[in-house]
């Protein structure tokens, strides 16, 4: 059974920029995993996009903005449910210091029942989900 | 449909489209990644670029 892979800004920002340590190991994750399904939270992909922009400018942007719209990668949207779900994530892991944008990754993660993130953040892998054991951290 | 069940179209459009090898004074790799927060800090960072961008540093 395919298992789908949520992805994370840190991995999405090395697989777009080839001057990254870890460009290809990201790219070639993507690769790889791509034929099982690969989501990204809307949040996840406005971050990549505002830090597109902010590195590399409006053309880099634009590029990628065409670019999500034919990769194949499903946009998991927001909605209060989710919001509220990852507050409740972010007051049980407050040591972990995650953040907004990690706690709508660990929330979709929750909703979706997906346990395997591409992620450069080592930190997530403190993250018990309460349908697995723990997360898959790729690459 | 689901996830599991969609065919990417080509997730080679996003992989490899900005940066170059090497950029760093010293040819060594950027590490970027792990720098997401700090750099959107800065390029939001009160008169910093994404003001000057949006002309807002002189606004009364």
């Amino acid at each position: 059974m395919p298992v789908p892979t949520l992805i994370d800004t840190s991995a999405l920002v090395a697989a777009m920029s080839v001057s990254e340590t870890h460009h290809v190991r990201t790219a070639e994750a993507l690769k790889r995993l791509a034929p099982d399904g690969l989501l990204i939270p809307v949040n996840i992909l406005a971050e990549t996009m505002s830090f597109a922009r902010a590195r590399f400018g409006l053309d880099v942007q634009r590029v990628l903005w065409d670019g999500l719209a034919v990769a194949g990668i499903e946009i998991v949207p927001a909605d209060a449910a989710l919001i509220a779900r990852a507050r409740v994530i972010d007051v049980a892991y407050a040591d972990a210091g995650f953040g907004f944008a990690d706690c709508m990754l660990l929330a979709t993660c929750e909703v979706r029942r997906i346990a395997r993130v591409l992620t450069l953040d080592q930190r997530l892998a403190a993250y018990r989900p309460s349908f697995s054991a723990g997360l898959d951290i790729l690459p | 449909m689901s996830a599991a069940e969609r065919t990417p179209a080509d997730i080679s459009a996003i992989l490899g489209i900005a940066g170059e090898a090497g950029p760093e004074a010293d040819g060594s790799p950027t590490d970027d990644a792990s720098r997401v927060d700090e750099i959107l800090g800065e390029y939001y960072a009160p008169g910093a670029t994404w003001d000057g961008e949006h002309a807002c540093a002189d606004a009364d």
